[in-house]
């Protein structure tokens, strides 16, 4: 088990150093240059020339990939262009909104994926069973962007039940320590600022869950089916249990090891920044700073960033192997002897 | 599956254009009531939300160049000269008054006694000189010239080619000696990265000084929320009027649909950044206050006068009476924009007033192409930028309009679109025949216009001036006008220099972008400016309202 994620663990340095050059070469592979792009209509020759020598972008490309690396390996992931501020403080700022944002919406989405699920599988071929793929495929198809426009419409401005846009009142101080602000206002005791942050939270989990939902919906039922037909379930049955406890124990647990992976999968994604959800209830996360980055051809927060969030994904993949072998006491994750 | 999504999304577009306008009633039940007969007093007190559509990049006014920093930092800092409320005119700040030598190579500035920072340093000569010095190329170097980036704005408006230098005279009066008589120079000292910072501040933050903003101005920083909002207080020891708000707050909602909504809803009590589709629907609410102004731009179509046939003068002509700019401003800046007769915008002093501008006239068009020997039209190239600008909102759209009303007086121009980096390098560079560009002013000096954008210096690369356009008249007197001090000579001289430059047509200028700026009926006292500075010191709130 511990070499198994020694192993796993020592992939992520080439997969990371491959990923490094990768994004180096397609920022600076994109046209455009980052100073013409900084300056605008206002680039006057010395400007250019005195912003690109202070970008170190007058030098060959190896040696800005050489000084790139050897920052990196000191643990420095630089400083953004546009803003001069280091890159891990950029990410660091805001990659609490975007995972207390993501927790929330993988949670909505694995509860009621999950049950939908269950329920499909249990009246397979019912209203019910329709109703859920149906369902499942308007989610997996919703634009997002109708979807939070058309929740922002009738929640916050006609119904005035839901904050309509950020994460919290800008009338409650509350001082950020850690950032993730369902933490900071209970530490603050100001339950108050709590329940305003959770307001804040329901309507972009919800918007951002809708698609998890679905895909975690279709994924559950499939494999309850696929599990259901199984002797061993036949066997529960003749052995008289209840339903409740074939479907819950005995189908379940072994269904739920590809929905494991699906939730893993989704959960990875969310980290990844929600551009869409970020922008529309104005999220203050890493998808939309990454994005915005991107077009102001701020190549060193586009590197920090994505090798950052690349280092989550894998490492919430690696999670969710080791989680399978809890779930599943089949799976030894100890390798070799397969 | 792809067909259903297809469907599923349109008939959700469907849905929400028929609920828009259903809503759009709803909220203006809830709106706040039209304050008709509310008071004109203004009452000290309360909070407002201002929403915009990006954060600010940073909060140092020398290292910035983006508007959505300097919308914030306008209520913290103050420069030695400011422009009056409302207009361009250059009126006393942080110096009570000045001189300026009969050579004009000498101004001294007065300051103004008992003025305090935010964090208690007095505003002194010294704290003038470090947060200008710092700016400028000497030798040796300032110790704070290589901290916190490139000074920008004051490398690209050339203040190093017009300052000569700063001294302190006494601890209360600053000197400048500049190379060459530039009056803009004055102008320029209004601008933002001109304004004076505490060097106390500066010193102990060093390289985070853009966190730590700390100026004289009506309003103090409280708090920076990355992406999400600014708060400022109240700055108590105020040396001016004091300001009626409590607490200013910028919040950042990208998407211009949601920030609406947003006001509308009352999560917010000002916005700018409004789509000139959605501005109608804030127009016909009385719950709300639609603020409108030419902006300080100009969009346009520039003929590369180096290349044939825009070398010839019945050519340009002729494009400007083929293109019909009311009816691009009218069907595509959607009502929000003021057709361009001449290169700056009308509300800039020395503005002719007296040039009425080519009109529509495709039969005339034909006539001077004929007597320019080209009766059959021509083939060209006409670049465009694929992303809306400050000065155009769609400019493809633009491009497809010219097109077509070119094609009619037989020309026939490609259309030819760059990714934005590239295509402002490209025509930089003279690479193009035709190319849609525009410009957003600085100081909102005349000069800062027409010498930046046809001036002969412009035209080295990469060039400003790209129609290439090289008048020795007009030049003559643009460099005139830079050296005059008195306002009402230079006035005349540039309206002199825009009768010529209507007459050779370098240009074929299309519109002035409407500014646009929407508050809740309640929101009282606020100064639209031409230059699009968002300041709020004036602004109150209406109680009960």
């Amino acid at each position: 088990m511990f070499s198994y994620v020694l192993r796993r663990l020592g992939l992520l340095v080439p997969t990371l150093l491959g990923l490094s050059i990768l994004t180096f070469s397609l920022v600076h592979l994109v046209p455009g240059d980052p100073a013409a792009v900084m300056l605008g209509e206002r680039a006057t020759p010395e400007a250019l020339t005195a912003l690109r020598a202070e970008l170190g972008l007058d030098r060959p490309l190896y040696e800005q990939y050489g000084r790139y690396l050897s920052g990196l390996l000191a643990g420095d992931l630089g400083r953004s262009l546009k803003t001069r501020e280091k890159v891990a403080v950029e990410i660091g700022t805001r990659f609490p909104a975007t995972f207390e944002l993501a927790l929330a919406a993988i949670l909505f989405a694995a509860v009621f994926g999950v049950a939908a699920g269950i329920l499909a599988a249990r009246k397979r071929r019912s209203f019910v069973d329709a109703a859920v793929m149906a369902g499942s495929l308007a989610g997996v198809s919703m634009p997002i962007f109708w979807l939070g426009l058309l929740a922002i419409l009738l929640f916050s401005v006609q119904l005035h039940w839901l904050p309509l846009a950020g994460r919290i009142d800008p009338s409650l101080a509350v001082p950020r320590l850690s950032g993730f602000l369902l933490i900071d206002t209970l530490l603050a005791g100001r339950f108050d600022a709590f329940v305003d942050v959770a307001r804040h939270l329901v309507l972009p989990a919800w918007v951002l869950g809708t698609i998890p939902l679905a895909v975690i919906a279709r994924m559950t039922r499939a494999a309850m089916l696929d599990v259901m037909t199984q002797d061993y379930v036949r066997t529960a049955w003749a052995k008289g249990l209840s339903e409740r406890r074939v479907l819950l124990v005995h189908v379940l647990k072994n269904a739920l090891i590809p929905t494991m992976t699906v939730i893993g999968l989704q959960f990875g994604y969310l980290l990844g920044g929600a551009i869409i959800t970020e922008t529309i209830f104005a999220w203050p996360g890493v998808g939309r700073w990454l994005v915005l980055a991107v077009s102001a051809r701020d190549f060193r927060a586009v590197q920090g960033g994505v090798l950052l969030l690349a280092t989550l994904f894998v490492v919430v993949n690696l999670v969710v192997d080791l989680l399978y072998a809890v779930a599943d006491p089949r799976v030894r994750l100890a390798g070799g002897d397969e | 599956m792809i067909g259903v999504a297809a469907r599923l999304r349109s008939l959700f577009l469907a849905a929400l254009l028929v609920a828009l306008p259903a809503l759009a009633g709803c909220a203006k039940k809830d709106a706040a009531p039209a304050a008709g007969g509310g008071s004109t007093t203004p009452v000290a007190g309360g909070e407002l939300v201002f929403g915009r559509g990006h954060d600010s990049v940073r909060l140092d006014p020398g290292h910035e160049t983006d508007g959505e920093s300097f919308k914030v930092m306008d209520n913290i800092f103050e420069n030695l000269v400011a422009y009056a409320d409302t207009t361009t005119e250059i009126v006393p700040e942080l110096a009570t008054r000045w001189e300026i030598s009969a050579d004009g190579l000498t101004y001294t500035f007065h300051l103004r006694p008992g003025v305090k920072f935010h964090d208690g340093t007095p505003l002194d000569a010294a704290a003038v000189l470090f947060s200008l010095d710092r700016q400028r190329a000497m030798t040796p170097p300032h110790p704070y010239h290589a901290v916190g980036g490139p000074y920008t704005y004051w490398q690209s408006m050339g203040m190093d080619d017009i300052v000569d230098g700063i001294r302190a005279a006494e601890d209360t009066t600053v000197v400048f000696t500049l190379k060459r008589r530039n009056t803009p120079f004055l102008a320029n000292l209004a601008m933002g990265f001109a304004s004076i910072v505490s060097p106390t501040a500066a010193r102990k933050h060093g390289e985070d000084s853009f966190k730590f903003p700390t100026g004289t101005g009506p309003f103090r920083f409280v708090e920076w929320v990355k992406d999400d909002r600014i708060v400022l207080e109240r700055n108590p020891g105020y040396w001016g009027a004091k300001p009626y708000l409590d607490r200013v707050v910028f919040r950042s909602i990208p998407e211009n649909t949601v920030r609406l909504l947003a006001l509308e809803s009352g999560e917010i009590a000002g916005m700018d950044g409004i789509n000139t589709d959605l501005a109608g629907r804030l127009e016909r609410n009385p719950g709300f206050t639609l603020l409108k102004q030419p902006g300080m731009n100009v969009g346009y179509l520039a003929m590369n006068m180096e290349k044939p046939p825009f070398d010839k003068l019945e050519v340009r002509q002729a494009l400007n009476h083929a293109i019909q700019r009311e009816a691009i401003v009218k069907g595509l800046y959607g009502g929000y924009g003021t057709p361009a007769v001449n290169p700056m915008p009308p509300t800039l002093w020395g503005y002719n007033h007296s040039i009425t501008g080519y009109a529509y006239d495709p039969a005339k068009a034909k006539e001077l192409l004929a007597a320019a020997g080209l009766p059959n039209g021509f083939k060209t190239e006409l670049w465009a930028m694929t992303g809306p600008r400050p000065y155009m909102p769609d400019p493809l759209k633009v491009a497809e309009a010219i097109q077509s009303d070119l094609k009619a007086v037989g020309i026939d121009a490609t259309l030819k679109t760059l990714e934005w980096g590239t295509y402002l390098d490209q025509v930089q560079h003279g690479k193009h025949t035709m190319c849609l560009l525009g410009w957003t002013g600085d100081n909102g000096d005349p000069d800062n216009f027409l010498y930046v954008l046809l001036g002969k210096a412009s035209t080295r690369l990469p060039a400003q001036n790209v129609a290439f356009y090289r008048s020795d008249e007009v030049d003559a007197l643009l460099i005139e006008a830079q050296e005059e001090t008195d306002v009402a000579k230079r006035a005349a001289l540039y309206e002199e220099a825009q009768a010529l430059i209507h007459r050779d047509a370098p240009w074929v200028p299309i519109a002035h972008m409407t500014q646009l700026v929407g508050f809740r009926r309640n929101v009282r006292g606020y100064p639209m400016h031409p230059t699009g500075k968002v300041r709020f010191r004036s602004v109150w709130i209406e109680p009960g309202a």
